[in-house]
This record gives C-alpha cells, sequence and structure tokens, in this order.
C-alpha cells in the first residue's frame, strides 16, 4: 500500500489533467479487471467479474483529480501567474515549490523577506493572485520555453514516510481512495464490481455527474479523502474525524444524506469483523456522492473516508492503519453487496 | 371526503427529516392505498401512487421530507452536537422542543452568553437531560434525527398553524386530490418525494423514473400579507386561493402548464392567484429537467413563517390547490403556439 | 558546478543560531584546502588564516555567517503537537511548512498545521493564521512525543535546495552559507594571485540574533580592515522597486561601510568590469559589520552584499552569477588593498 501510495502521489494530475494517473492505474487494473474504458470526461472505468452478479451493479468511486493550478499569465519578466484549480486556501502557499507542466520545471512561490513587510501586512492573508511563480527565467520567452498559458501546475511534495506509521504526502485527496479501489480490484471479489476513477472531482464533480449515468447502480460506495482537524484546542465536535479512528462513514455533507441503512449495514460489517471505523462529523464539504446518488433513477450511497490532515495543502498526512482499516471495510462492503439488497 | 385538519395533524405526527422519509412515507402509503392502483418506492425513498390510465403521463411531486436535525457528535457531558438539515435561521431553533424519530424528546438551546449576543449556529446544541455520554448514547446514536416537536391547531374557521405545513400540507393536498380523481384517463403518478428541502434530490430521481409527459409541484410558497409590511416581496395572501407559479429561482415554468391550469381553474370555478418567487426552488425544476426536458410547472400554498415551527396557511386555499391538482391531472397542456 | 554543489552540503545542514555545530566543522572541512590554517573556535565559530609571507602584511578579515533563522519548541501539547516560537518569520509562510526538530536523540520531521478550507469560516480567511494557532504536527502519538521533544529544542525548515531555471538555486539558509561559500571562491581566485595581505576568514555563528560569532572572531584576529559578505534583498513580483537578481554586488554606502571604501569597491568594480550595484542604508547594516566595527580599538569595515530573493523563507533564491562576481570583486579589493586606504581623516 505504502509503494502504491508514493507512485500515485507522484503523479500530476488538476482537473483536466488527470492522463498520468488514468494511465497509471489502467496498466496496474490491466490484468485484473474484464473490462476498461475512459469516458469523454476522462472518468476511468473498470470493471471486474466477481463469482456472482449481484441483483444490481455495485459501484465503488474515487476521483483521479488534486487540487492545483493551471498557468494564467506569464509576465514579461518571467514570472508565471496561476489559476487554482479546486479550493486552495492561499494561507499554504507562501514558501511552497510547485511543478510546472508534465516536465516538472520547479518553481517557488516566495513572498518578500519580512524585513520588506509592514505588520498589518502579515496578519492580512496572502491572495493567489499576489503571488507568482518564480521558476529563476526573467524573461516571458524563457518561460515559453517549457510551458504555456493552460499548463498544468501542481504542489512539488515527495512522498515521504512520517512519524509512527504516518505518510506525508500531496494528493492524498484522493489518491488514498484511488489506492483503495486498486487494492481491492487486485483480490477476488464475490461479486461482480465496477470501480470509476472520476474526473474533475475538485472543480465540482463534473466526472461523477456523468459517470453513475452507465452503471445504474444500486449501492454505490464513494471512497475519499477526508479532513482530520484533531489539532489542540479544536474540540472532538468540531474535528470532523480523526487519525487513528479508522475509515470515517459519512452522515451528511453540503451535497448528501448518506443512506442510514447502507451505514447501518457498513458498520455491522465493520463490527463484526472487528474493522474499525469511525463517523464523519461535520456536513461541510460537496464530494462525488452528491451527484452519484441521484442519477437517473438514484442509488444508496455510502460515504467512506480515510481521514487526512491538512487536505488541499501541499502536505497532507494520513496513517497507514487508518488506510488499511478502509480498505478491509470497503472490501467486505463490496462482498456482502446481495446480502444488503436483500434485506 | 378526507378532513384537511385531521390528515395534516396524522402526517405531521409522522414528520421526518430529509433522507430518513420511511415512517411519513408508510403514513400517506396507508392513507393512499385505498385509492391506488400501484404504489411503490425507489432508492432515494420517494413513494410513488399510480393511478393508471391512457392518456398522458403526469407526474405531480409534493415533498414529504421536512427541515430537522441530525445527531453527529455526543460529548462527554451527555449533550449532543448535531448539523441542520435543510435551511434554518439559528434564532429560529433556540429553546424549541424537538424529537427524535425513534420518539426521545429533546430540545435545542445554548448557553447564556455575557454579552447579550445572538448564538450563533455553532453554539447550538440539544439537551435531552442524559446524565453523561453513556446515558446519551442509550437514548440515541450518531446518525440519528429529529424534527419539531408539535402538533398543528386551527387559529379560526380557516388558518391552520404549527410546524411543517412545508411541505405536509403539500402532501395532505395531493392525497386530498387523489381522492376527487374519478375514472382519470391520464396515467397518473403522484410522487410523494423525498431530499426536497437539501436540494430537490428525490424528485431528480423521482422525474427520470416516471419519465412524464408533463408534470407539476404542490408546494407553499411565501406571502407579503405582513402587519407592516407596505411594500409586499410577493402579490400572494392568505385565503385568495391556489397559487399557480409562474416562475421561483429554480425554474421558468412551462407557459403550456401555466395556461392549462388557469383554464382548470376558471373551467371549474377554482380561485387562483399568480405566484412570481424571487428566491427559493422547487421540485418543479427537477421534473423541467428530466430525460431531456419535459413541460413542468407548480400550484402553491400561500403560506406565513416558512421554516418555522409556526408556519400558517389557509384550508380554503389548500382545498383550492387540492381541486386545481385534481383538474390538472387529467388535463392536457395548452399548447402556446 | 563546485559552487552549487558547495552550498546544497551546507544548506542542507541544521544551524539555527546558537547550534551550528555540524555547519561550523563541514564549513571548516571545506574551507581546508584554501588556507594555511583551519579550526573551529571556542565560540562555535568556523575560521580559517591564508597568508601572503610577506613580513607585516596587513589582516584583512572577511566575514560571513553559518547560522540560520529557526525556530524553537515552546511546549508539547498533550495531544502531541508542538507549540514554538519563531523569531525573524514572517506567520504567513509557517502553514503547511515542513520543519526539522532537532532533539537530543536525532533529528525529527514535522509539519506545522494547516486549516481545511472547507471547514473554515470565509471571514477568517482574511487573516493570516497567527503563531500562536499554528501547531507542527510529527505524527507520533502523545507520549512518544513528549518522550522524544522537550521544549528549548531548535527546529529549521526541512527544505533540499535545488536549481532553477536561468543559473538560479533556490533552498533555506543561503542567508548566509551561499556567502560563506562566495568567500572561498574568493580564496581560490586569490591563490592563483600575489597577494601582499593576510586573509582571516570567518564564518561566524549568531549572526540572526545580534552577531555575537563574528565579534568573538574580529576580537580575536584583530584585523586592520574587514569585509563583511551577507545577502541582501533583490527584486520580487512583490517588491519591484528594488534591484534585479543577477546585479553583481550589492556595495553598501553608509555608517558600518563608509564611502570612501565603498567608493574604493565601485571603482574597482569599473576598472574590472564586474557588474555592481550600490545600496545606501545610513544607520546600521543589519549585517556583522554593525559589530565588527566596534571592536577592539575599531575595525574599518567593507559591506558587500550577494543579492537574494524571499530572504528568511525556505525558498531563498541567489544567481550563481552573482557568487561570482561578488567573490571577484573581493578578490580584487584585497589585491589593491593598501594600509594608505585606511585613516587620512585630516
Amino acid at each position: 500500500m505504502k509503494q502504491l501510495l508514493k507512485e500515485l502521489t507522484a503523479l500530476n494530475a488538476v482537473a483536466g489533467y488527470e492522463y498520468e494517473v488514468i494511465r497509471y492505474i489502467a496498466e496496474f487494473c490491466k490484468q485484473y479487471s474484464d473490462d476498461i474504458f475512459t469516458d469523454a470526461l476522462n472518468n476511468l472505468f473498470v470493471f471486474k467479474k466477481g463469482k456472482k452478479q449481484p441483483k444490481m451493479p455495485i459501484m465503488v468511486a474515487a476521483h483521479t483529480d488534486e487540487v492545483g493550478f493551471y498557468v494564467k499569465k506569464i509576465t514579461e519578466d518571467g514570472y508565471i501567474k496561476l489559476a487554482a484549480s479546486g479550493n486552495i486556501d492561499a494561507r499554504v502557499l507562501p514558501g511552497k515549490t510547485l511543478d510546472v507542466g508534465t516536465d516538472r520545471t520547479r518553481g517557488v512561490l516566495g513572498i518578500k523577506a519580512i524585513h520588506l513587510t509592514r505588520p498589518e501586512e502579515r496578519k492580512a492573508a496572502p491572495s493567489l493572485k499576489d503571488l507568482s511563480l518564480d521558476t529563476g527565467c526573467m524573461s516571458k520567452g524563457a518561460v515559453e520555453a517549457f510551458t504555456y498559458v493552460g499548463d498544468m501546475v501542481c504542489f512539488h511534495t515527495p512522498f515521504e514516510e512520517f512519524g509512527d506509521n504516518m505518510i506525508a504526502a500531496k494528493a492524498l485527496d484522493d489518491r488514498v481512495g484511488c489506492a483503495i479501489m486498486m487494492k481491492a480490484l487486485a483480490t477476488e471479489l464475490e461479486y461482480d464490481t465496477w470501480f470509476v476513477f472520476t474526473a474533475q472531482e475538485e472543480i465540482g464533480m463534473r466526472g461523477a455527474t456523468v459517470a453513475a449515468k452507465r452503471i445504474n447502480p444500486g449501492l454505490c460506495l464513494v471512497l475519499e479523502g477526508t479532513s482530520a482537524v484533531d489539532l489542540p484546542e479544536c474540540t472532538p465536535v468540531k474535528r470532523s474525524t480523526f487519525i487513528g479512528g479508522g475509515g470515517a462513514l459519512s452522515l451528511m455533507d453540503g451535497g448528501t444524506i448518506y443512506s442510514a441503512d447502507a451505514r447501518k449495514y457498513a458498520m455491522d460489517l465493520a463490527k463484526n469483523n472487528d474493522v474499525k471505523y469511525q463517523f464523519r462529523t461535520s456536513a461541510n464539504a460537496v464530494t462525488d456522492s452528491s451527484r452519484l446518488h441521484v442519477t437517473n433513477a438514484g442509488s444508496k450511497i455510502i460515504g467512506l473516508s480515510v481521514p487526512v490532515r491538512y487536505i488541499h495543502s501541499p502536505a497532507c498526512v494520513a496513517n497507514l492503519d487508518d488506510i488499511q482499516q478502509t480498505l478491509t471495510l470497503a472490501k467486505l462492503i463490496i462482498n456482502n453487496v446481495e446480502e444488503y439488497y436483500n434485506a | 371526503m378526507l378532513n384537511i385538519f385531521e390528515i395534516q395533524k396524522k402526517l405531521v405526527a409522522s414528520a421526518c427529516p430529509s433522507g430518513s422519509e420511511k415512517a411519513i412515507a408508510s403514513t400517506i402509503a396507508e392513507i393512499a392505498l385505498p385509492y391506488a392502483d400501484e404504489i411503490f418506492t425507489d432508492a432515494l425513498g420517494n413513494l410513488f401512487v399510480h393511478k393508471k390510465g391512457e392518456g398522458k403521463k403526469v407526474i405531480c411531486c409534493a415533498h414529504m421530507d421536512c427541515i430537522g436535525f441530525m445527531v453527529t457528535d455526543i460529548d462527554d457531558k451527555g449533550f449532543i452536537h448535531f448539523e441542520t438539515i435543510g435551511g434554518f435561521n439559528p434564532q429560529n431553533l433556540i429553546h424549541r422542543p424537538i424529537k427524535f424519530l425513534n420518539g426521545q424528546k429533546g430540545l435545542i438551546t445554548s448557553e447564556y452568553k455575557e454579552d447579550g449576543s445572538a448564538p450563533k449556529k455553532t453554539d447550538l446544541y440539544i439537551d435531552i437531560g442524559a446524565r453523561g455520554r453513556e446515558e446519551a448514547e442509550k437514548l440515541v446514536a450518531i446518525g440519528d434525527t429529529a424534527v419539531y416537536e408539535g402538533s398543528p391547531v386551527m387559529l379560526n374557521d380557516d388558518l391552520i398553524m404549527g410546524p411543517y405545513l412545508d411541505d405536509l400540507i403539500g402532501c395532505t393536498a395531493l392525497l386530498y386530490a387523489l381522492t376527487l380523481l374519478k375514472d382519470n384517463k391520464n396515467d397518473i403518478y403522484l410522487a410523494f418525494t423525498t431530499q426536497e428541502e437539501v436540494g430537490c434530490r428525490g424528485a431528480k430521481t423521482a422525474s427520470y423514473t416516471v419519465n412524464a409527459d408533463f408534470g407539476f409541484c404542490i408546494d407553499v410558497t411565501m406571502v407579503g400579507d405582513y402587519p407592516a409590511t407596505t411594500k409586499p416581496p410577493i402579490a400572494l395572501a392568505l385565503g385568495k386561493g391556489a397559487a399557480i407559479k409562474i416562475k421561483d429561482s429554480s425554474l421558468i415554468c412551462s407557459k403550456d402548464i401555466v395556461e392549462m391550469m388557469k383554464k382548470c381553474a376558471e373551467s371549474n370555478g377554482i380561485k387562483y392567484q399568480l405566484e412570481v418567487l424571487r428566491y427559493g426552488g422547487t421540485d418543479a425544476s427537477a421534473i423541467q429537467l428530466a430525460h431531456g426536458g419535459a413541460l413542468a410547472g407548480g400550484i402553491s400554498i400561500p403560506t406565513r413563517y416558512i421554516h418555522t415551527p409556526v408556519e400558517t396557511c389557509s384550508v380554503f386555499d389548500v382545498i383550492e390547490t387540492a381541486k386545481l391538482t385534481a383538474a390538472c391531472l387529467d388535463a392536457e397542456p395548452v399548447p402556446s403556439v | 558546478m563546485e559552487v552549487v554543489n558547495k552550498i546544497f552540503e551546507l544548506s542542507k545542514l541544521f544551524g539555527v543560531s546558537g547550534n551550528e555545530f555540524s555547519v561550523a566543522k563541514a564549513a571548516c572541512e571545506m574551507l581546508k584546502p584554501y588556507v594555511d590554517e583551519a579550526g573551529v573556535d571556542k565560540f562555535g565559530n568556523c575560521f580559517g588564516v591564508k597568508r601572503c609571507n610577506k613580513p607585516n602584511a596587513p589582516k584583512i578579515l572577511l566575514d560571513a555567517h553559518l547560522d540560520e533563522i529557526g525556530f524553537v519548541v515552546t511546549e508539547v501539547t498533550d495531544e502531541g503537537f508542538i507549540r514554538f516560537l519563531p523569531s525573524g518569520v514572517d506567520p504567513r509562510m509557517l502553514p503547511g511548512a515542513r520543519m526539522l526538530i532537532n532533539t537530543a536523540t536525532g533529528f525529527v520531521k514535522g509539519i506545522v498545521s494547516t486549516v481545511t478550507p472547507h471547514l473554515t469560516d470565509v471571514a477568517s480567511m482574511k487573516s493570516s493564521i497567527p503563531f500562536e494557532k499554528l501547531f507542527i504536527d510529527v505524527g507520533f502519538a502523545a507520549e512518544k512525543v513528549k518522550e522524544t521533544i522537550k521544549v528549548g529544542d531548535y527546529i529549521c525548515y526541512d527544505m533540499q535546495p535545488f536549481e532553477l531555471k536561468g543559473g538560479q538555486i533556490c533552498g533555506k539558509s543561503f542567508d548566509d552559507r551561499a556567502c560563506f561559500v562566495t568567500l572561498m571562491q574568493a580564496l581560490e581566485l586569490m591563490n592563483k594571485e600575489d597577494m601582499n595581505v593576510d586573509i582571516y576568514i570567518s564564518g561566524s555563528t549568531k549572526e540572526e540574533i545580534g552577531g555575537d560569532g563574528a565579534f568573538c572572531r574580529a576580537t580575536a584576529d584583530k584585523p586592520d580592515f574587514s569585509i563583511v559578505v551577507d545577502v541582501s534583498h533583490a527584486k520580487t513580483s512583490d517588491a519591484p522597486d528594488l534591484e534585479t537578481i543577477g546585479c553583481g554586488p550589492m556595495i553598501l554606502y553608509g555608517s558600518r561601510s563608509l564611502t570612501k571604501y565603498a567608493n574604493k569597491a565601485c571603482e574597482i568594480a569599473r576598472a574590472k568590469k564586474i557588474p555592481y550595484v550600490v545600496e545606501v542604508s545610513p544607520s546600521f547594516s543589519g549585517t556583522n559589520a554593525d559589530e565588527v566595527q566596534i571592536t577592539n580599538l575599531g575595525v574599518p569595515c567593507l559591506v558587500l552584499s550577494l543579492p537574494l530573493k524571499y530572504m528568511h523563507t525556505p525558498v531563498e533564491v541567489i544567481s550563481t552569477s552573482d557568487i561570482q562576481n561578488v567573490a571577484k570583486l573581493i578578490c580584487e579589493y584585497c589585491k589593491a588593498f593598501d594600509m594608505s586606504m585606511l585613516g587620512g581623516a585630516l
């Protein structure tokens, strides 16, 4: 799992540029699957036969895109101005380095030295429009030699093992979901299952909007990396999820009220198999679930997420045991789906 | 003939928030059963009441979900932390009695603030009287939902007041309309939809499932007849009849449907008003977009104090709405060209 | 390139003011081939001497500091997160920053906490996150954190240096270790020349907290003249009024770097076709010259600066061409130095 996440998080994929990730995943899945194809939005569909065909299709989804940037403008003096793809708090940007384009030319988002600032400037949040990516080039032409307006820009964050059984990397939202899907589909499954790696989640769930139309699932399992705000001064009520508590089952969020009976099905599986789980206690944010469960005639929906600290920042932190517990629960949900359908 | 007040009382007694509409669905199904050819549900919990016919396929939605509350966490002292389901103004929530779907009573409250400032949503919590986490966890679980506690009352011989007119009064009107249908030509689907209050989610799948030629929804709408309102935000008043929707912020009603509704009202002597709503969306938007487009409109029941536990409307308007609904369900859109 | 490798090697090391041990050791090893004598003094400074072996040769002290800005642990919370005290750092630089904590049992990597956009109210997003709301996460259980990390442990940015385009490089603590490497470049040039001065090198400590290291070196070496080499602000997109990186040495005019010595530097630069710019700071320099000038009976100083972008951040940027030009000017200045340049006020 660690190695897989290392490789997945080394790939760059902002919404609209999911190619590296879907190619990698498709290559991995080839030997385990019965059908692989992509659609107009670059959703990647992987179908795997199980021992039986379920009453209704089951679909598992995770998104391939990550928050990042597009090159918006190249200035005459060689700076790159950026447009954000996804929800990025500009306060995480100063002092970070970014990779531009598929060749990954590295640049830096500096802010001027503290000596040149006034105290009130330091109290204000930086904004993306005031930040410039500095690649060392001093002319527009020098920049245009390796990139273009519209090119992809991603956080430069090498994968690292961190603390005790933790990892630090970029894009754990939602490569961690992709990795769990890949591990699950590499195992023998009880039921035919659709694994859909969705595109363009971070800018409005565009891929998911069309993805479920093909499948018409009876049950949809959405795997995410979700905020863990288990910091000091953050009461348990406000932390949403916490590291070490296992996968988080969603109650509701800005786009979905998760099916209570499907959640109970997942909780019972977890309890009976000694799998750790927790609840996602905040109702903020919107995920692919919001689109998937109301597609066509609708489906039951389970949101299961790995708690991740500092999501949407250059360095996300997750716990390998949480990931393992989430994988175990995801497999149980897939492999017992007929029980749920019959209940 | 159904009694509007009695039906409404029955429905409010099984009111459910968006996403957990099981109890209300079975109450409605029970009332509808003698009049229906077929009753079924879908993955989102929508309840379909089918009245067969050979003519046009019609869908009429009234949403059976209500705004409410969901338990997100339980603290060591046994207080319940919650998220609101649907749109609320926090100041309408303080010191309100509520009940969980399992029957547990409680109240929403917040700690007294020394500076006298109004509590924010994050300051609110639910007190169920539990002495500590352990006791609380025996009474409610994370993910459980709750609604306002309360039952409707008649303010006079016409005005009904209580929680959840939005949109259980629409469901009442739709059930009433069902009893009025006799030997219908059209193939009629009454959809008691789920999750309207969080974005018309049930209506999306319901409209897809029915795939109707045309359809409309019954919902409550705001009024302008308040004491201090000199420039009403909307030209609607209680007791002046059903409101035929021209537009709201989620759709512009199909002209063919608006004309059909006017014609049905006029030929049946049904009193109506016209509704141009600036804010708020309804299930009609989902009907209009399903399967590449369908003709869609709405009939509304003018209601005061929407999304509070003291919503108020006129029984007369409800009956006019039901009559107009019954007429429209077996009518045909009036082509505008 | 050798210069870049040397800068990278020093840049990677931990050397928050007062904790420059490994930097001073590495700097000393690097310096040895260029000098007759090198070592680390009792104060922790790296020093070296290159003699011209001529009688009564003037002594010139070349100074660059080895310490870097950093942080110190102030509390380990019950949840296992670390509160810390910064110095000389813009708080906007911290959320999501990678940190290296120097503990008694070795280095521990950490990440400064951020807030999640989905769970943040919009109003608060207009302000930067104040220091007291930031924590370092090291990913260990609370008991292990309490066991490993103690109040008073020092912290620096965790940043591996790298090359940008256009001959520029990026990393932490280029302020001022890049200048120490520049001094070695100058020595390499001087070693090819017939010099008439003895060169004393000081890789000094504790500049960022007041210049105590340089004070000790200057006191011990008793130089006749000193060239203090530090970094100075170059133009960035948010500070457009400064000189552009690649402009060559920045020659300081002011009370710490008197006009006649600065004039001489400009004159030499013009004669040797070394690009340069001038800087003005009348009342102080913010460099070790502030201390060196008042050691012993007083030391005349010249301040030369290497242009640098984004000072006191983990992503300081310099140009390798500037390093060569600063080194060249140091060499030419020392070559041209003559005791008669000093004094003469009357």
